[in-house]
């Protein structure tokens, strides 16, 4: 028996790194359409779910599954999860806000994703095992930058899940004013993954440099750097925030307050260098904090009655016009009162979905239901803030539990980071930072939901307990 | 003896949550009256076909229309406090009602953990006769030219599953205590 538990080890450690690699590059390809959603099952679901099942083998033979279960951290996910089934089955019975399908296959795609935290813990056994993976992380960093920078230069294709038709699997190319979007879902996917390694980049690469490692240094510095430049491209304006609150963190955490300054200055680099970013920067000055735009008025008389969306449309057939250079840079679906200005209507849009359509939603759900919200996929794919969507899903029972599981995985690597030295240390810094900055992120795009940016920010987290752990370990030995 | 009455706090909380659930109220669409001088709908899609939906032609607009409906939702229920008000995009009386429901305004009575009632008004032309959009005019129904068309859904829950939900509450807040008191404890 302990030799089918080393094998099993063996396998699952390889699979674990094999995860690494697959979900952040491999594309969302669907596998399985599921009715009433364009959410698809893809590879990547199978592939998990194997492992899992064997990684619930091995819980079971090594004895490890005793352990296992007393785990606080464990049992909060836990009743995290119990508490979504019972949401799920009041969303589909109780207040009929979710078809009993979708209610699961939601439910089991979120415990798919926050399952990565325990998994990681429990199969990285040693500190080297833990670096292989750090390091698989590294380079799929850089190959996702790489792949951004093909697209925008060298026209590799894209395949996007933004909306029902992209989501089917179409390959696209990204246009020359376009937002590049690497193998992820989205532009904003794309960002949040950046920020998540420059974070975590930001700390550790302080380690290197006091061990005078210019190997790791020259690496990191040049992921941290390739990284940022990506993120300025993808133009989220929040995630650029995002990072610079994480940086800023992460240095205080490593100790490198004077380095505060030089982020500043190449913060400030960054929006001088005319960009999308800036763009978009000066725009949510203009349009979201003094609401000054330059409003579209429509010449066409088509009545000027109410524009009712679940009415057909009749009146006068619009004779459609050759494009001209001003008509270019107009969108085609503008309505009376939107920013002419093709970057204003963008950043107009994103914030006005959010307060008049999406955070509504979820406040109305939970309204609904305040103690187990509406069940998850009530609330449509996106609410765009995590704290809303949590409360419309799975009403404040859950999203107390799943504040448990948060508070607790933070309270656990902040002692690691109390307790540890070096790269330890370094690494648990960065971790807190990223953790932070991927909460500032939480508040305005579903981090948590999306599944490559959540499944390695679990992953993530898993394998800084682990190395926690094994340190620990180490220093009683000691 | 803080923790004692914490307990008992919560404990009597569950109970009154449970009288909650239990007091009777309407149980289908046919519990709702219609609307005064309305013709009701015998149109497809208004009567059998969608469990729990009526809809009736009238004059009535919507400042007549959901104070009645909140009113008669209310008493024909025990519960000593008038259902919450929800107020919708139009568009979602696709989902909400069924499918091509057309709206001009569509709001949701609500009783928590109980039942709701979704009230959706097409709304063509404005009191005074002008069309509210392009092509917006009156209906004609047995020979009466008629203002507006209220569609009404109930959604109803049965009470082995509002005992299951309560359980479920109930199992939930147990177990958020014991986890709390182990995680949040020093």
């Amino acid at each position: 028996m302990p030799k089918l538990t080393t094998i099993l080890e063996n396998v699952l450690f390889w699979a674990g790194v094999s995860l690494v690699l697959f979900i952040p590059l491999f594309m969302k390809f669907p596998l399985i359409k599921i009715g009433g959603s364009f959410v698809s099952v893809r590879t990547e679901d199978v592939l998990i779910l194997l492992t899992y099942l064997v990684w619930a083998g091995y819980l079971v033979l090594s004895g490890d599954i005793k352990s296992f279960l007393k785990d606080k951290l464990n049992q909060a996910f836990f009743a995290f999860f119990l508490i979504g089934a019972i949401s799920a089955f009041s969303g589909a019975f109780l207040t009929h806000t979710i078809s009993v399908n979708l209610g699961i296959l939601h439910l089991a795609r979120r415990i798919e994703i926050v399952l990565f935290l325990p998994f990681f813990a429990s199969i990285v056994k040693t500190n080297r095992r833990a670096y292989v993976l750090l390091g698989t992380l590294s380079i799929v960093i850089f190959l996702a930058c790489f792949y951004a920078l093909g697209q925008r230069y060298l026209h590799f294709p894209a395949v996007s899940t933004t909306n029902a038709e992209l989501a089917q699997g179409v390959i696209y190319y990204i246009q020359p004013f376009g937002r590049i979007i690497s193998t992820f879902a989205g532009h904003y996917d794309l960002a949040i993954f950046l920020v998540m390694g420059l974070t975590i980049i930001s700390s550790v690469i302080f380690y290197f440099m006091q061990k005078k490692n210019m190997f790791y240094v020259g690496w990191l510095g040049f992921l941290g750097v390739l990284s940022g430049l990506v993120l300025v491209m993808t133009a989220a304006r929040l995630s650029f925030v995002a990072a610079f609150v994480g940086i800023v963190l992460a240095l205080i955490l490593a100790g490198k307050k004077k380095f505060i300054l030089v982020l500043f200055v190449l913060a400030a680099l960054a929006l001088a260098y005319p960009s999308q970013l800036r763009e978009r920067f000066v725009s949510t000055f203009t349009v979201n904090i003094l609401r000054s735009w330059e409003m579209y008025f429509s010449n066409s008389s088509t009545g000027g009655g109410l524009n009712i969306p679940t009415l057909p449309q009749y009146g006068p057939i619009r004779e459609t016009k050759e494009a001209t250079d001003e008509t270019a840079l107009t969108s085609p679906d503008i309505v009376p009162g939107e920013p002419v200005d093709i970057t204003d209507l963008g950043v107009y849009r994103s914030f006005e979905i959010r307060i008049r359509a999406e955070w509504p939603r979820a406040i109305r759900a939970f309204v609904k239901n305040p103690f187990l919200g509406t069940g998850y996929s009530s609330v449509g794919l996106a609410v765009d803030n995590d704290i809303l969507r949590s409360l419309g899903e799975v009403g404040i029972l859950g999203t107390f539990a799943f504040f448990l599981v948060i508070y607790e995985t933070i309270k656990r690597i902040i002692r690691i980071y109390r307790s540890q030295s070096g790269f330890v240390k370094y690494l648990s810094g960065g971790v807190l930072a990223m953790i932070f900055a991927f909460i500032v992120n939480s508040l305005f795009i579903d981090v948590f939901e999306a599944s490559k940016t959540g499944s390695i920010f679990w992953m993530i987290l898993g394998i800084t307990l682990a190395l926690g752990k094994i340190s620990g370990k180490n220093d009683k030995a000691i | 003896m803080a923790k004692r009455a914490f307990k008992t706090v919560l404990i009597i909380l569950s109970f009154l949550l449970l009288v909650y659930m239990f007091l009777p109220g309407p149980d289908s669409i046919t519990d709702f009256p219609a609307l005064p001088d309305s013709i009701k709908s015998s149109l497809e899609g208004d009567t059998i076909q969608v469990p729990n939906v009526s809809a009736y032609f009238s004059n009535n607009y919507r400042d007549f229309v959901i104070p009645y409906y909140y009113d008669s939702y209310k008493e024909g229920t025990i519960v000593p406090f008038g259902p919450l008000r929800l107020n919708y995009p139009p568009e979602f009386a696709f989902a909400a009602i069924k499918d091509q429901t057309h709206s001009t305004y569509l709001e949701e009575f609500v009783y928590p953990l109980k039942n709701s009632l979704f009230i959706n008004g097409l709304e063509p032309v404005e009191k005074d006769g002008t069309p509210r959009y392009v092509g917006g005019g009156r209906f004609e129904m047995d020979g009466r030219f008629i203002d507006t068309k209220v569609t009404l859904r109930f959604y109803p829950s049965t009470l082995p599953v509002r005992v299951a939900v309560w359980l479920g509450i109930n199992l939930s807040v147990i177990v958020l205590f014991i986890m709390s008191k182990r995680i949040l404890s020093k």
